[in-house]
């Protein structure tokens, strides 16, 4: 039954505030996303979040978007910032493609992407797989300078075989793949199959693990983790039970400490403890008594 | 060949694929582009394509004409199976669609505009492309910029069709003819597959002042 405080529950959830504040959220294959901006001095940033059953953030990507102003005694010559405009993911059991349209450029994971100059918009998607492994971005030129929000529009679906169903409108000029299509100046639309070229590529970046003590094990009130990472940057500790459910979740910065987590209030059985750092993370089984 | 006159188009050769290259592509002329969300694809239980949208001038989809709203089902080849265009029964502008286990399809769309009231329908067409039935909902006019419209369209537990509306100063004459009243919130209805209103989750207090951060609201709301 829905209820208005469900949608009050997952309000709360997402809009998290500052900077991990969630634009808007999408639900694609019983899993769901959002989509976050954060707008600096230098940058115009999009990440990319994926959540766990519990609402919690599994994983995050972040698209660098650029900006890039005039020297003061040019004031007229450059004015380049990153605009991303309506943003969506879809995903099948293996893979997630996130799609949208921008302007100017963008990088992620030391790729960049750029519109055919500063003031088009061109459109874009990305393979990940589920662990948020990338793979590859395809960019779409378009070559008509036009309002990122009324004029441009993008849609997507997956084939079984994993081949991409697409729909896109455009102003002027797309190019799509290998061929260039051209429009009398209205708004015009394609739709069309797009086939992955280089099936079986492995992803550019990958999740990396790392191993921590865990003791005693198993353990009854409490249980020590002792942690020693290279990076000092901030790392979460969860323990998951055997469905999967989140039953404990800390944040920590000191990455070489030994944490003591009170399990005291979860039931007996087997238990795993996850900690991740970034796209470090590592797993040792718990046993609670 | 006709068509060919009205598609407008030139392909060029040019070599810059890397990740995806096409297999085919459909092309339409003088599409409508919304401010907001819209649907334009969807996939059938069988791996058949829905596309929806509108074409402002007299257009080909495949060799079917088109001029104004249609929703036409391809297979995964690009062949076409059937196209639902406006005609002088229905005047169709398709916002959102889905498909339900049976290959149904629903579609949220707009059938007439003017300067007191927006028309809206939840119609239903068979996997054939075959109109079962049309369910209209009226809502006054406002003018306003941030002005009452259609916002999702969903299926949850196989067969529960979920409608939803921003209204701004507005209100919903529902097909009984009673009246809804929402203003500046979202409303929502639950249908059956029989298009008869089974729940009325309204209204929901508007959360953000920008309604496009709320697009996906049954969404986020059902995702329980």
């Amino acid at each position: 039954m829905l209820q208005v405080a469900d949608f009050q529950y997952w309000y709360d959830k997402i809009f998290l505030g500052n900077e991990n504040s969630i634009y808007t959220s999408t639900i694609s294959n019983d899993t769901a996303y959002g989509f976050g901006y954060l707008d600096t001095l230098t940058d115009n940033n999009l990440f990319i979040v994926k959540f766990n059953d519990d609402f919690e953030k599994e994983w995050v990507r972040k698209y660098k978007g650029y900006k890039e102003f005039p020297l003061p005694q040019f004031p007229s010559t450059l004015r380049c910032v990153t605009d991303f405009g309506k943003v969506k993911i879809i995903s099948n059991n293996n893979d997630i493609y996130v799609y949208g349209v921008f302007k100017y450029k963008f990088s992620i994971e030391g790729s960049i992407f750029y519109t055919p100059d500063s003031s088009k918009i061109s459109y874009f998607i990305s393979k990940f797989d589920k662990l948020g492994n990338y793979f590859w971005t395809e960019v779409f030129e378009s070559y008509e300078e036009t309002d990122i929000l009324n004029y441009s529009s993008f849609d997507l679906e997956i084939l079984d075989d994993g081949s991409l169903i697409c729909f896109l409108v455009f102003k002027s000029e797309v190019q799509i793949c290998d061929s260039l299509f051209m429009c009398n100046g209205a708004v015009n639309s394609l739709f069309m199959r797009l086939k992955e070229t280089n099936v079986g590529l492995k992803p550019v970046t990958e999740n990396q693990t790392f191993t921590f003590e865990v003791y005693p094990n198993p353990a009854h009130n409490s249980v020590l983790v002792n942690i020693n990472l290279e990076n000092n940057k901030e790392f979460s500790i969860q323990i998951f039970d055997i469905t999967g459910r989140c039953v404990l979740k800390e944040n920590h910065k000191n990455s070489k400490q030994i944490i003591i987590l009170n399990i005291s209030k979860l039931k007996t059985g087997l238990y795993f403890i996850k900690i991740q750092e970034d796209k470090l993370y590592g797993i040792q089984k718990l046993i609670k008594i | 060949m006709k068509y060919i006159l009205f598609t407008l188009f030139v392909c060029i050769n040019y070599v810059n694929a890397q990740n995806l290259s096409r297999v085919w592509v459909k092309s339409l002329n003088e599409t409508t582009v919304r401010w907001g969300e819209q649907d334009y694809l969807k996939l059938d239980s069988d791996g058949n394509i829905i596309v929806g949208a509108f074409a402002r001038i007299p257009s080909y989809i495949d060799t079917v004409s088109v001029n104004g709203g249609f929703i036409a089902k391809f297979t995964p080849d690009g062949q076409l199976i059937w196209c639902i265009k406006s005609d002088s029964t229905l005047n169709l502008d398709p916002k959102f669609f889905e498909i339900d286990i049976n290959n149904n399809v629903y579609v949220f769309s707009g059938i007439d505009y003017n300067l007191d009231f927006i028309t809206t329908a939840l119609i239903k067409l068979n996997s054939n492309g075959e109109k079962q039935w049309v369910k209209t909902f009226k809502y006054k006019n406002s003018g306003f910029f941030y002005e009452s419209e259609m916002v999702s369209l969903e299926i949850r537990e196989l067969e529960k069709i979920y409608l939803a509306w921003y209204l701004d100063i507005a209100y919903l004459v529902l097909p009984s003819g009673d009246t809804l009243h929402a203003s500046n919130k979202y409303h929502i209805l639950e249908f059956d597959t029989n298009g008869t209103i089974t729940g009325n989750f309204t209204p929901i207090e508007q959360c953000v002042l920008n309604d496009y951060k709320l697009m996906k609201i049954i969404t986020i709301i059902t995702y329980q």
